[in-house]
């Protein structure tokens, strides 16, 4: 392999531009082959050779591809990439159901060499980094429970968007963007065994749920529980860990419209035995005031290609265990 | 780089207790007098900050001249004692005596309680984040009093400490919890803190180059000091009563801070303004002084709003690091000299 990543990408409407950017910024990548059924998208890739087929890109020389698509046609791309030979990028969700990151994990056996990567950018933002290092160092002790809160207002044409669609996203809400807050429960958790789950539609005229309630536990007794919604008009993401020692709150995530808010985390510790008055404790809120998480998520991608490192975060393993969970929360509603 | 504000429910006078400062101050005013007399013994300095000679007199204090930095906004003092007439008269003056064996000492529970076990988890949390784990060294410098090394020592993070000129009177106190007292430097630290230290350095561009040249590489070093850009001393400005020589030769501006850190070739991982009393400073020092002037608002806000409201106002004055309590973490680089 040469010393830069050649890059074909798939999928080149709103995640598929901001991976671009980002790989245009890498020094160790660059690339050539695009390919979008809408070739409107095609203006922003400049000196990128752009097709409206996928094969211009599964068949190029290209040594990876990144696959931001609509979730029907996610699980093939990523398939026929591996089958090609292609190390693969893929946004999150891997597919519209379990059996779709199934299928994925038997050609990735295949294909023992590549390596593949989701993108559940949500690990890599600067308050979940922050909080994972105060969580892994014991400082706050044992987590006890967690409380996540993750949703977006929809919007004005949202209920003709392709997520609105069930052929296209399988699935709502839930599929959509709680998948992050589940994946970020499993990061600091590990897995969960329990799950109860009430799944409505409530406001908007989809064949898909636009808001999902769960409660999860695992074998330790660790509870998490969840809020995802597209019924949320003021955007909101909240992660609550509760420790035996101490609390943190990771509130607000850096997006490009900022409309989730500032991204902080606030720390304290149970301080009732050392003189401060019970519920009162000293808290510390710290501003992040750059996103790092789609350059460090292409970074560690990248790193793993170059250096044959093993895919540590966003593996075929995370992508169906975090898809297993939204089935049960979907299954145990109905 | 990162902003933090914090909320502990902490007051002035737990920390400051009137009769305590008002002793201190007038100790260090007497002192300043007699150690610094002879107007032809004091160094005109440029802006320790930024290193610019552009500036003019912001006021003047006890018989100081403390000067404005046209280009960073610092504050400070010139002419100031030369670097030996100050370390002179750390180790020999009243005010030096009293800070240890009364300051310190009588409020070492309430600073420990509100400000030193937070110090030193936020400095916890920094090592998790980027320190240099291998070095399992920390140093302390300038230290007064022996209630910081207790609460890092808590932290599990260190093999050895080293207390580097710490006011006299501690030696006791140090050596008791196990404290190397080091009067010149030490080597390949993890990490150094200096608590309240900048403002009354000679030169703080020299303090912070000598903590670089003591760090590993990526070592860690944390400093406290006042920063002229807070709000308590931007309304107070020559009336702030708790601003004194040699206590206080640099109130640096939190960009002079920021261009300070970098010259002495370290990189910026925090630089917060945590502090909680820049409100409440402001109204004491209005009721303690009837020429203290406040802009209207202020006033209004101060009498007519109520806690909730000036903890909200305090926090805001947090975030945008706008108040005159100042932290600072940075490390130094792989391949630079510090």
């Amino acid at each position: 392999m040469s010393e830069r990543l050649n890059i074909g990408m798939i999928g080149l409407g709103k995640m598929g531009l901001i991976r671009y950017k980002e790989l245009l910024k890498h020094p160790y990548t660059y690339v050539t082959h695009g390919a979008d059924p809408n070739e409107a998208h095609f203006a922003e890739y400049h000196g990128v050779e752009c097709s409206t087929d996928s094969p211009h890109v599964l068949e190029s020389d290209v040594d990876c591809i990144m696959i931001a698509t609509p979730n029907r046609y996610t699980p093939d791309l990523v398939i026929a990439a591996l089958d090609a030979g292609k190390h693969v990028f893929s946004e999150k969700p891997p597919g519209c159901s379990v059996d779709d990151i199934e299928r994925i994990i038997e050609a990735e056996k295949r294909n023992p060499g590549l390596k593949l990567k989701f993108g559940f950018n949500h690990r890599y933002h600067a308050g979940i980094q922050e909080a994972k290092r105060i969580i892994d160092s014991g400082r706050l002790g044992r987590i006890l429970w967690m409380r996540g809160v993750y949703g977006k207002a929809g919007g004005e044409g949202f209920e003709d968007s392709w997520r609105s669609d069930k052929d296209m996203s399988g699935s709502g809400i839930l599929l959509d963007q709680g998948i992050h807050m589940l994946d970020l429960f499993r990061y600091f958790s590990g897995d969960f065994t329990e799950v109860k789950s009430m799944v409505s539609t409530a406001y908007w005229d989809i064949p898909m749920e636009d808001n999902a309630f769960a409660l999860l536990r695992d074998e330790q007794g660790t509870v998490a529980m969840l809020h995802s919604s597209s019924t949320q008009w003021n955007h909101k993401f909240s992660l609550e860990i509760y420790c035996s020692d101490g609390l943190l709150s990771v509130n607000g995530i850096l997006s490009s419209t900022r409309s989730y808010g500032d991204e902080t985390i606030s720390v304290a510790r149970r301080q009732f035995d050392e003189g401060f008055d019970s519920g009162k404790p000293q808290i510390e809120t710290i501003y992040f005031d750059t996103d790092p998480s789609w350059e460090l998520e292409v970074e560690n991608f990248v790193d793993s290609v170059l250096h044959d490192k093993a895919i540590v975060s966003g593996t075929s393993e995370d992508a169906l265990k975090v898809m297993e969970l939204v089935f049960k929360i979907y299954n145990d509603d109905r | 780089m990162k902003r933090v504000v914090i909320e502990s429910g902490l007051h002035d006078s737990a920390i400051r207790p009137q009769t305590l400062l008002s002793e201190f101050r007038r100790l260090s005013i007497e002192d300043a007098k007699s150690f610094f007399s002879d107007p032809k013994e004091l160094v005109e300095v440029a802006c320790p900050a930024c290193d610019s000679d552009q500036c003019h007199e912001a006021f003047q204090k006890e018989g100081f001249h403390f000067q404005e930095c046209e280009e960073c906004k610092s504050v400070y003092v010139s002419p100031r004692p030369s670097k030996v007439a100050l370390a002179h008269y750390y180790q020999k003056s009243n005010a030096t005596q009293y800070r240890v064996e009364h300051f310190q000492r009588e409020t070492a529970e309430a600073r420990r309680k509100y400000l030193l076990r937070a110090l030193s988890n936020w400095l916890g949390r920094i090592v998790d984040e980027k320190g240099n784990v291998q070095s399992r060294i920390f140093v302390d410098m300038g230290s007064n009093s022996s209630v910081l090394f207790d609460e890092i020592q808590r932290l599990g993070l260190f093999d050895s400490s080293y207390a580097v000129n710490p006011l006299p009177g501690l030696d006791v106190e140090l050596a008791k919890i196990g404290v190397t007292i080091s009067q010149g430097g030490v080597s390949g630290a993890g990490v150094i803190s200096a608590l309240h230290q900048l403002e009354n350095q000679f030169s703080p561009f020299d303090m912070v180059k000598a903590a670089g040249d003591m760090l590993s590489i990526n070592g860690l070093f944390f400093f406290t000091t006042r920063t002229i850009s807070g709000f308590d001393l931007q309304m107070l400005w020559a009336k702030a009563p708790y601003i004194f020589v040699p206590e206080h030769l640099n109130l640096l501006s939190v960009e002079g801070i920021d261009r300070l850190v970098h010259r002495a070739g370290l990189n910026i991982i925090e630089l917060s303004t945590p502090g909680q009393l820049d409100l409440e400073l402001t109204a004491q020092a209005r009721e303690a002084d009837p020429s203290v002037e406040l802009p209207n608002f202020i006033e209004y806000l101060i009498e007519q709003r109520d806690k909730l409201a000036h903890n909200d106002f305090q926090a805001y004055l947090q975030k945008h690091r706008l108040s005159s309590h100042v932290r600072v973490a940075a490390y130094r680089r792989e391949g630079i000299d510090a």
